[in-house]
């Protein structure tokens, strides 16, 4: 059940309304909560009843980390949480990867966000950041919490619990909020990102040495925006179903292709994936003090590159993973050389803070970024090498690139840089207005996006990963 | 564990506001959008996991009972074809002349994508006469050209697509109206053409226009003229040609389009497409007129339409107009071209979402399939079934799923790949068809793959990802014994008992648009169908039941 299709939507309200009514029992709330989760699972393939019971072994181990006292018992626990988890993430990627059983069809769902989740609750009792819950409800109503489920964005389950804890509210600004959210997130999806992949991306791609290297250029560039409106899109929409539920997910995006270097890029693209990185993979990785420079690049190395991994078992994305590790690498070496000269020479001009200041590096990243997707986006190296040469050959013809995809890219160029405090503005503004001027907006944009975007909705990109 | 929480009923209500707008929406305004029932029922079904649909197993090979090969896939009930193919044999036999086919269709003939292909394998059978017909410049971002690339500025272009009226285009259906500054360049990327010939509009107040062969004008042309016409301008190009120019000089020109030719004899293979076309181009759009004073012009042997793909997406048009509109474009076509074959090419397969990763076939594509197919013999038409031919049901979704993939995330238009296999699935057919009008006529087959012919008169085999029809074609070997003339009225029933093998038949037979010159029935009796296993025992060839429907030829 794609979050982007109409059955998703008579199953949200359905959800919501008896989560509502329940109100008064945040106990009989979280029941059906986890009720909800173990439907929307089952939903897309029965055979995903069985998560409840991986779930509930990282509950025990929880509950085990809680108790144990010694290390080795404690380190035995952890491990046996990450080998579950990791082995329950490898053995859904590889299934499908062995093609001639044709198993795909198998396990339609990819279950990555739910063991990051997962971790990320033992590893936190783990390291002393919290503590484990004693119900098993409570942790079923978060573990399984099916806004996030497909594609993120990846909740700390001490959070989520946290808030699962606390009294149901949805005040009347938080839902005009959730309405608006779902309504942004299927404008990015369905208007934006699923046209841009049909009408450019995807046929370009598909055949490169059809195109010019101002085509493939430009298809490079839809690509970025494409994947951005796809998968913030996924999470606008997540977002806005779990503040229904009363549940305030974080945000995963925050104008990305502004970022100035690789590393704030990072701080603003999938930015709960980067953290968790961060936090349960590079922050433990071992570094020398003696050789900051080396130890830290040797670190984003390897992180980007399991992080590469993730996306996929193949030399695209471990290369995609390894280029932007060794862009980490360098901008972390720049700034301690900065660093470095400040404590030198005292102080030294700050930079400025004007955008046309802020161009050139900017500008570097975004193409760097870009470079990097097309490892992301091609098939295989072939085909890279395809869309490589296809951009050596210098040819300039922009034939076909029509003026309605010129015009998609221009409106996606200028909504990806728009000020997040627009949309609060935009949620504040319909917070105020009636409740059937609400409904009647909405309806209306739902039948214009029937009208406009074609038949079906292409599956999440992040729901495949 | 109670809370101060309470229900929240300004949501509620406009949520509630939403689903019954759309619920309205649905009942009484547009059945296809809205909240239709079907949706909640969907939102709550639960299932175990399953396979994808199965493939649809290609259909078995016919059991071929009598000696001549036939296609399952191009009906042809009344022998509109032997026309073409008796031209076909002519070029085979170094005979000359030029056969021209004209095929009209939708997007992936904009692309020359299949056409390209089918292009390329027939005239490396039958002889390359030129690159054909191309428009002067590019109405829609995917047109293209094979072997043509293009470039162009100033034009006013005006095309037949969505309109429902008649309008002055050239047999392209498009026109290119341009001023003193308006120009096309086409650079020639494979191979050098001899001639080309550009298609115009001469009328009262017309201009003028030159032509530039690699920077050098070699030919100007008035448009002029007391009444509307279309006008032709034959220019010879020199030798080596890598880019001819077009460039109005004078006043306003109306252009149509460019025929680019490869000496005097062969194959030409014309594509004419329009970008997002329906079956109503040729019914309602292109000028009675015009349109025959074009067709009488290119002389074609067969004009195939190749519509359906954008129909699709209108079902109920398909329910109610489609069947008439075809019977009309046909009509349209006859009274343009009288006496020219027809072949009616359906649409490929187009798919749509159903769901996660789930692509199924359009219902309403193998509709239009079935009207065309029924239209085709009602009106004496040929019929190719392309969506048969590729896999019928749910082959979108395979060819999606494929690596590299066959079919566009669109799920309609065909990869280079996929056009190939489309391509080279019709040159199949139609080489098994024109294989079966051969030895219905005494002709000799190529002897199998196994025994190659001779190096002289081996033909490069074009690529394919489907073992296709050009196969080694045996250069004409004159007939050492007396081969008489087959007789005009029932030529397969005048096959010799007895042929000396390489012969071949001294005249070639007359062609029956109008009546069958021999039907399967024919083919069927004992009579003949002893003298053509006699026939192929004497090639050296089997006999009945050996004949693989996919390489066209006779197995040893």
């Amino acid at each position: 059940m794609l979050v982007s299709s109409a059955p998703f939507y008579v199953f949200l309200v359905a959800a919501c309304l008896l989560i509502w009514l329940a109100a008064p029992s945040r106990r009989l709330q979280l029941s059906l909560l986890a009720a909800a989760n173990l439907f929307f699972l089952a939903r897309f393939s029965l055979i995903y009843l069985a998560l409840p019971l991986a779930a509930t072994a990282d509950f025990c181990i929880g509950l085990g980390l809680a108790r144990a006292k010694g290390k080795p018992a404690r380190l035995a626990l952890v491990w046996l949480s990450v080998l579950l988890n990791v082995s329950l993430m490898m053995s859904l990627k590889l299934i499908p990867m062995v093609s001639h059983l044709h198993l795909g069809w198998l396990l339609p769902l990819s279950l990555s966000f739910y063991c990051f989740q997962s971790l990320s609750y033992t590893l936190d009792i783990y390291l002393g950041e919290m503590q484990p819950t004693r119900n098993l409800l409570d942790y079923l109503a978060a573990a399984l919490f099916f806004p996030s489920m497909t594609a993120g964005p990846i909740p700390r389950q001490g959070n989520l619990l946290g808030q699962l804890a606390r009294p149901f509210s949805l005040t009347p600004e938080r839902g005009s909020r959730a309405l608006a959210l779902i309504c942004v997130g299927l404008v990015k999806k369905l208007l934006i990102a699923d046209y841009l992949s049909n009408n450019l991306v995807g046929r370009v791609f598909d055949t490169p040495a059809l195109y010019s290297s101002a085509e493939i250029l430009i298809a490079v560039y839809g690509y970025a925006l494409q994947l951005f409106f796809d998968f913030s899109g996924y999470t606008d929409i997540a977002r806005g179903a779990a503040l229904l539920l009363g549940i305030e997910l974080q945000e995963n995006f925050r104008t990305p292709y502004l970022s100035t270097n690789i590393s704030d890029f990072w701080r603003r693209w999938h930015i709960t994936f980067s953290e968790w990185l961060r936090d349960y993979l590079f922050d433990l990785l071992p570094k020398r003090r003696q050789f900051p420079v080396l130890s830290y690049s040797y670190a984003f190395f390897v992180t980007m590159i399991l992080g590469g991994l993730w996306h996929g078992i193949s030399w695209n994305f471990a290369i995609w993973g390894a280029l932007h590790g060794a862009a980490l690498g360098v901008v972390f070496a720049w700034k301690r050389h900065g660093e470095k000269r400040k404590r030198q020479r005292g102080a030294v001009p700050v930079p400025s803070s004007a955008w046309w200041a802020k161009l050139p590096a900017g500008l570097l990243t975004f193409h760097f970024v870009c470079f990097t997707w097309i490892f992301f986006r091609a098939p295989n190296l072939e085909t890279v090498g395809a869309m490589l040469r296809g951009l050596g050959s210098l040819t300039f013809s922009v034939g076909n690139i029509t003026p309605i995809v010129a015009g998609v890219l221009l409106l996606a160029s200028i909504a990806h840089c728009l000020p997040s405090n627009w949309f609060d503005r935009f949620a504040l503004t319909a917070a105020r207005t009636p409740f059937w001027v609400q409904g009647v907006a909405v309806a209306g944009l739902i039948l214009l996006i029937q009208t406009l975007a074609g038949r079906g909705s292409a599956p999440f990109v992040y729901g495949n990963f | 564990m109670k809370g101060k929480a309470s229900f929240p009923l300004k949501t509620a209500l406009a949520i509630a506001v939403t689903v019954a707008v759309l619920a309205f929406w649905h009942w009484r305004i547009d059945t296809a959008k809205g909240l239709a029932p079907a949706i909640v029922a969907d939102a709550f079904q639960l299932r175990w996991p399953h396979a994808p649909a199965p493939p649809v197993p290609p259909k078995p090979k016919p059991v071929i009972t009598g000696a001549l090969p036939d296609s399952p896939y191009l009906i042809d009930a009344t022998n509109q074809l032997d026309p073409v193919f008796t031209a076909l044999w002519k070029l085979e036999q170094h005979k000359g002349g030029l056969v021209t086919i004209l095929h009209y269709g939708d997007s992936p003939t904009t692309a020359d994508l299949i056409t390209g292909d089918i292009r390329a394998q027939l005239q490396a059978r039958f002889g390359d006469a030129g690159r054909g017909y191309t428009l002067i410049a590019k109405p829609w971002a995917w047109y293209g050209h094979r072997g043509v690339e293009m470039s162009d500025s100033g034009w006013k272009i005006h095309h037949g697509v969505g309109l429902m009226r008649q309008g002055v285009y050239g047999m392209g259906g498009a026109a290119f109206e341009g001023q003193p500054g308006a120009w096309s360049k086409f650079r020639l990327t494979e191979s050098e053409q001899s001639a080309a010939e550009i298609e115009y509009l001469a009328h009262a107040g017309g201009g003028s226009f030159a032509v530039e062969a690699d920077g050098k004008q070699i030919a100007e042309q008035s448009t002029s003229a007391d009444t509307q016409s279309v006008g032709w301008l034959h220019v010879d190009l020199p030798a080596g040609t890598k880019e001819v120019t077009l460039r109005v000089t004078a006043g306003l020109v109306t252009l149509f389009g460019l025929d680019f030719r490869h000496g005097t004899t062969g194959l030409l293979y014309d594509s004419l497409g329009l970008n997002g076309a329906t079956t109503s181009v040729l019914a309602r759009v292109l000028e009675p007129g015009l349109w025959h004073e074009q067709l009488a012009h290119a002389a074609p042997a067969l004009i195939v339409v190749n519509y359906g793909s954008n129909e699709s997406s209108f079902g109920n048009f398909v329910h109610k107009q489609y069947a008439d509109e075809l019977r009309l474009a046909i009509t349209r076509i006859r009274a343009a071209s009288p006496g020219t074959p027809i072949l009616i090419m359906s649409p490929m397969d187009r798919g749509e979402r159903s769901g996660l990763n789930e692509i199924e076939t359009m219902a309403t594509i193998p509709e239009i399939v079935a009207i065309q197919r029924q239209v085709a013999a009602e009106t004496h038409c040929a019929f190719f079934d392309t969506y048969d031919a590729m896999g019928g049901n749910g082959t979108v979704s395979r060819w999606f799923a494929d690596s590299p993939r066959l079919v566009t995330a669109d799920l309609l238009h065909p990869t280079p790949q996929g056009a190939a296999i489309v391509g080279g699935l019709f040159v199949d057919q139609f080489g098994l068809r024109y294989d079966r009008w051969k030895m219905q006529h005494g002709i000799a087959l190529p002897k199998a793959q196994a025994k190659p012919a001779p190096k002289a008169a081996q033909k490069p085999t074009p690529k394919s990802r489907l073992k296709s029809a050009p196969q080694p074609v045996p250069a004409p070997v004159p007939a050492p014994q007396v081969k008489p003339a087959l007789p005009q009225a029932a030529p397969a029933q005048t096959v010799p008992a007895s042929t000396a093998p390489g012969a071949v038949p001294a005249t070639i037979p007359a062609s029956h648009p109008d009546k069958p010159a021999s039907d399967d029935k024919n083919q069927t009796e004992p009579g003949n169908k002893e003298q053509a296993e006699q026939h192929n025992r004497n090639k050296g060839q089997a006999g009945p039941g050996d004949i693989d429907i996919h390489k066209g030829v006779v197995l040893p």
